[in-house]
């Protein structure tokens, strides 16, 4: 169900501000809004906010070369906060000299740049063999120094006032030229004429052969400062705890700080309005309580363009699906929580869709140990509870429909799965209801039925609650109409379906008419009444019949769960597929082939069943969700409900405990 | 010439072909819109990884059906006596086999193109992943109709 939420305005001294502040954070109960007119600048809210910065990017520097964390240790650590707030300094210093290191890295890097494109370009003129720094203009003489095309060497031979000297034999060849002083005007003029780039020496010392040894020292030199950095930022892979309990100090500090903004102020005393969960209203005063008793604690209903935030609270079994619900979207405010109408479907859709004992069991056993070694938080914890009872439900249904990875009643797999397979039909209670392989219309027909139960349960939901609003109209005309509609046309076509289908289910007339009868009054109350509101009568009529429509939507609806059955088989199948792939290894003559086989074949089944069960948990989850959103919250629910987000500890990396 | 066997394993071909083309068009684009997330944020890989694999599932379905042609038909077995008595089951095979053959081909590519924008959803809001999966799978529904169908009309054949 919905939670009602409370309009809380808290007034107080503004001695007590910071202490009051810091016993709402620590209870986490209210949600600040924000009252300010918009100016408060707050210097020590933008210098966390810096330092949080800093912490983020020393963390994301140095969590490649932090130690991993085991596969199943606690997503978060549990701290206290005085516990973390400890860290703050070190890890001040820490990321000091993680950002040192990164500047230091970014710096030799773009020296290194600089030296190999100095290196290149000096690469051509090793022809020289006289020192870089004497080839200059003298008062008599002008030099040109410069990139020549190979196919205007000839051109720059034939003027007799230029001395040329060509240092390499290449399409561009590096060039020198001298010509005196007087002409130099007239080398200038005819060098535009020809395929020709200047070139300047770099302030080196030696023969450009020379410079090259020593930019390739230097660039040795830079190699090795940049592995010591590098080596030193490895070593600081060590302190990322201590960055990332900063980090989360820092933050709960910040987010206090930000808040207070959020206030209004007088000369001594602060304003703070907020929401509250009505069921927490009592712990937010004793809590204010517990700080000062020179305060003003109100709360009311929320008014008329008000729009608190949704929060839901279900039973202990139901509260992981509210993640389902969540994906989607957080009930708009005042309306319906779909979770625990849909938890129950949802549990029986998704092992549907499994429907494999053995992969039940590794569902199962895999999200408890999860949950019992990782301790999930937030949504991730939500998602693992609800694997856990899909394992569950999958495990039944496996029963129901007779498979055990992959395996079944008449297995053809051969070797050890055939005869678990034959162990199966001895019994003779595995399957324990339908063989999907053989009896598929009767599959079929099943998935149908659950989806116009989900479909019909999804239009009572409504109504039960459009008549718990007073508004009847809606609840029989828009709800019930379509119960009626959706009932009485399955069972009054039930037989001829079923006969369509091969298997005839018949129904005495003292069954079939009334129902026909009752979808006619469906049809007729969404005819008449779908436009209630319109005055027209002509427009009313149009609106109705337009409203009849729907008929297709939930007949699209209907077969849209037929994907229960073909998800299903798809598993079952594809799991067959693999036992049949890893069998073919075993049964060589030879007694070592035949043992190295075996291995063989216990690896590849454990490989490729674990990849089908995850694939098909992946696309049971998916599509089940989708079969609520659409087919099921589609008849009901009105999405849009903005996110409860209290002033707490809102922590990444650690779990802050008292 | 036994036309029988050669229609059933054209049937089977054709699924698992058509379907795995679709299927690896779709997860390769998925696969570097991923990458370039990844190479921003790491941290989003595996989110990034559950809207690649989506469009994954056709090609599976595509060799699903083909394994039960090849069951069924006998060509895995190697008993194809009633395919060369009764070429006509071999066609049927065939046609069988055209649903997920060509509704996986082009609902693996579409889902591919919803799971890359998907992606690049993840990139911008990480915890919106979950909206991301329900586009994608809505265009999965026709890849699992027509493994729904080929798979009736398979089992059909005697």
């Amino acid at each position: 169900m919905i939670v009602a939420m409370k309009r809380l305005s808290l007034v107080a001294l503004k001695a007590d501000r910071d202490a009051i502040l810091n016993a709402l954070q620590e209870a986490g109960t209210v949600e600040i809004i924000n009252c300010s007119d918009g100016e408060a600048a707050n210097g020590d809210a933008d210098a966390v906010n810096a330092r949080i910065q800093r912490l983020a990017e020393s963390i994301s520097a140095v969590k490649p070369y932090a130690k991993k964390a085991g596969f199943l240790s606690p997503q978060k650590r549990e701290m206290t906060l005085s516990g973390i707030r400890e860290y703050v300094p070190k890890a001040e210093t820490a990321s000091g000299e993680i950002e040192e290191l990164l500047h230091t890295q970014t710096r030799l890097l773009s020296e290194r740049e600089k030296a190999l494109s100095t290196r290149a370009a000096l690469e051509p003129w090793t022809g020289l063999t006289v020192p870089m720094d004497t080839v200059k203009n003298t008062p008599r003489v002008h030099y040109f120094i410069g990139l020549c095309a190979s196919k205007d060497v000839p051109r720059v031979q034939e003027q007799d006032y230029i001395a040329a000297e060509f240092l390499a034999d290449s399409s561009t060849v590096p060039t020198i030229l001298a010509a005196k002083e007087a002409d130099t005007r007239a080398v200038q003029i005819f060098l535009k004429t020809i395929d020709w780039q200047d070139y300047v020496f770099p302030k080196m010392n030696g023969t450009p052969r020379e410079a090259i040894e020593e930019l390739d020292r230097r660039i040795a030199e830079i190699d090795a400062a940049y592995a010591v950095a590098q080596k030193n930022l490895e070593a600081q892979g060590e302190t990322i705890e201590i960055l990332q309990n900063a980090y989360d100090a820092e933050t709960i500090d910040a987010d206090r700080l930000n808040a207070k903004n959020d206030l209004t102020y007088t000369a001594s005393a602060f304003v703070l309005e907020g929401w509250v969960r009505e069921d927490e209203v009592e712990k937010t005063e004793q809590t204010i309580k517990g700080v000062t008793d020179a305060y003003s604690f109100e709360t009311r209903d929320p008014i008329e363009g008000e729009e608190p935030p949704s929060v839901v609270k279900n039973s202990k079994l139901v509260t992981p699906f509210e993640e389902v619900q969540t994906l989607y979207s957080r009930p708009s405010y005042g309306t319906i929580d779909g979770t625990p109408y849909m938890t129950p479907f949802y549990i029986l859709l998704f092992g549907l869709m499994l429907s494999d004992t053995g992969y039940g069991i590794l569902l199962m056993l895999g999200s408890w140990l999860y949950i019992k070694k990782k301790k999930p938080t937030g949504m991730s914890a939500g998602i693992t509870r609800v694997l856990f009872w899909g394992g569950l439900s999958t495990i039944v249904w496996g029963v129901l429909t007779g498979s055990f990875f992959g395996i079944t009643r008449t297995d053809a797999s051969g070797g050890v799965f055939t005869a678990i397979g034959q162990f199966f039909d001895r019994i003779g209670i595995f399957p324990a209801w339908i063989d999907p392989m053989k009896d598929s219309m009767a599959m079929l027909g099943l998935c149908f039925g659950l989806g116009i139960l989900h479909i019909v349960a999804g239009y009572l939901v409504g109504a039960i609650d459009r008549f718990s609003k007073g508004d009847w109209k809606a609840a029989v005309f828009d709800q019930i109409s379509w119960v009626l509609i959706t009932l009485g046309l399955v069972i009054g076509f039930l037989p001829a379906i079923t006969n369509m289908a091969g298997s005839p289910i018949e129904l005495p007339k003292a069954v079939t008419m009334p129902a026909l009868i009752a979808a006619a009054v469906g049809a007729l109350m969404v005819v008449l009444f779908k436009g209630r509101e319109k005055k027209n009568p002509l427009k009313r009529l149009t609106s109705g019949l337009g409203g009849l429509y729907d008929i297709t939507s939930v007949l699209s609806d209907i077969l849209s769960y037929a994907r229960l059955f073909a998800l299903g088989i798809a598993t079952g199948v594809i799991g067959q597929v693999f036992n049949m792939l890893s069998n073919m290894l075993t049964g060589s003559s030879n007694i070592v082939l035949a043992i190295v086989g075996a291995v063989l074949c216990i690896v590849l089944v454990i490989a490729l069943h674990t990849f089908n069960v995850a694939i098909n948990a992946l696309g049971a989850f998916v599509h089940c969700a989708r079969l609520q959103y659409v087919e099921f919250y589609g008849k009901f629910y009105e999405s849009g409900g903005k996110e409860f987000r209290p002033l707490s500890y809102n922590t990444k990396h650690v779990q802050v405990t008292k | 010439m036994n036309w029988g066997p050669i229609w059933a394993t054209a049937g089977a071909v054709i699924a698992a072909l058509l379907a795995g083309i679709g299927s690896a068009i779709g997860v390769g684009i998925t696969g570097q819109a991923s990458a370039g997330v990844v190479s921003e944020n790491p941290d989003l890989s595996g989110k990034c990884l559950l809207l690649q694999l989506l469009p994954g599932t056709q090609g599976i379905y595509g060799l699903l059906i083909a394994v039960v042609i090849a069951l069924q038909s006998g060509l895995m077995s190697g008993d194809v006596s009633k395919l060369i008595a009764d070429p006509t089951m071999g066609v049927r095979y065939m046609l069988a086999g055209l649903p997920i053959a060509f509704g996986g081909l082009l609902s693996a590519i579409y889902q591919g193109k919803v799971a890359v924008a998907g992606i690049n959803m993840v990139a911008k809001k990480p915890t919106e992943s979950g909206k991301g999966m329900v586009m994608a799978i809505m265009v999965e529904t026709y890849a699992v109709l027509s493994l729904l169908i080929s798979f009736l009309l398979v089992i059909g054949i005697h």
